[in-house]
């Protein structure tokens, strides 16, 4: 599968997520979340359109997602939301490997926002966000 | 994940657990550049690196910021992934003269950033904070160019270090989600 289709993928994963975990949340985490929500959302729509312009079919949702882990109290929504936005990271890095040009640029916009976002929800850094074998 | 239907949240590049397959491409690795030449793009990073680490070293000297120990080793702790990305630019690159991006961790050479910047003595930890925010942003902005310019390896690199410097300034600034 190619590293958009890879994206696009969890972008709807992150959607779902986000919808899952948002209700945990409270006050600034919780417009974190939504507003990560619609980010996501508008960014699976994005790659939507950058998919159907190769001449391929995006890949779809599934109609659900196992969560990975119970998601009872903010601090599990927390760490869900850290773990998707660092699996989108990895696969912005991919299409920043994979493209050129304006794609590449998006790829490094998008990592650098997952990258961000991933800092905020965990409260430290990490010195490579998307090469998760370099960390 | 016993028990519940549907495709696994997490699963488009493998659990946290599954390293090989989470990682990225085997290719992933920027080629290692010829012994004795020289490389335009590896040598802007790492004297991007070094400036950064400089600036790192003058800030966790001055006195608003040794009082705070807290504050100390978020700082350490962010100098040490400069450290990393020196190292990773490095990997592979043997220039005719190396470049010496880093002194060793944990020795801060307050005087070595005199040359290029430098904090009065009694800058208050928020200021120093701010400008630490302001030069990893900088960094990060400045990649952009040799980010589109590259081999697929080296820019994937360059844009993982971009994006952790963002995540440097957005921590620097207290940003909570």
């Amino acid at each position: 599968m190619n590293a958009l289709q890879t994206a696009l993928g969890n972008e709807h994963a992150a959607v779902y997520g986000y919808g899952v975990l948002a209700v945990h949340l409270v006050g600034a985490q919780r417009d974190a979340a939504k507003n990560a929500f619609d980010t996501h959302r508008a960014r699976r729509d994005i790659l939507i359109g950058l998919i159907e312009a190769q001449g391929d079919k995006p890949v779809a949702a599934a109609p659900a997602y196992a969560i990975p882990f119970p998601v009872t109290t903010a601090a599990d929504a927390v760490r869900l939301a850290t773990q998707l936005e660092e699996r989108l990271g990895a696969s912005y890095a991919d299409i920043v490997q994979s493209s050129s040009g304006d794609t590449r640029r998006t790829g490094v916009e998008w990592l650098t926002d997952a990258a961000v976002r991933a800092v905020r929800w965990r409260g430290s850094s990490v010195a490579f966000p998307g090469l998760p074998e370099r960390n | 994940m016993l028990g519940v239907t549907g495709v696994a949240l997490l699963s488009a590049c493998g659990s946290p657990a599954d390293t090989k397959d989470s990682g990225n491409p085997p290719n992933s690795v920027p080629k290692p550049v010829p012994a004795g030449k020289r490389d335009p793009v590896r040598d802007r990073a790492l004297s991007a690196e070094a400036e950064l680490l400089k600036r790192y070293d003058a800030t966790l000297a001055l006195a608003s910021v040794s009082a705070d120990s807290g504050l100390t080793a978020k700082l350490t702790a962010i100098r040490a992934e400069h450290a990393a990305h020196a190292e990773a630019i490095q990997q592979g690159y043997t220039p005719p003269s190396a470049p010496t991006p880093s002194s060793p961790p944990g020795s801060p050479t307050p005087s070595a950033s005199a040359t290029t910047w430098s904090p009065q003595a009694t800058t208050d930890a928020k200021t120093a904070l701010a400008a630490l925010a302001g030069a990893e942003q900088d960094a990060a902005s400045a990649r952009t160019a040799d980010i589109l310019g590259s081999d697929g390896a080296i820019a994937m690199l360059l844009a993982s270090i971009a994006a952790s410097e963002s995540g440097h300034a957005a921590l620097l600034l207290g940003g909570t989600a």
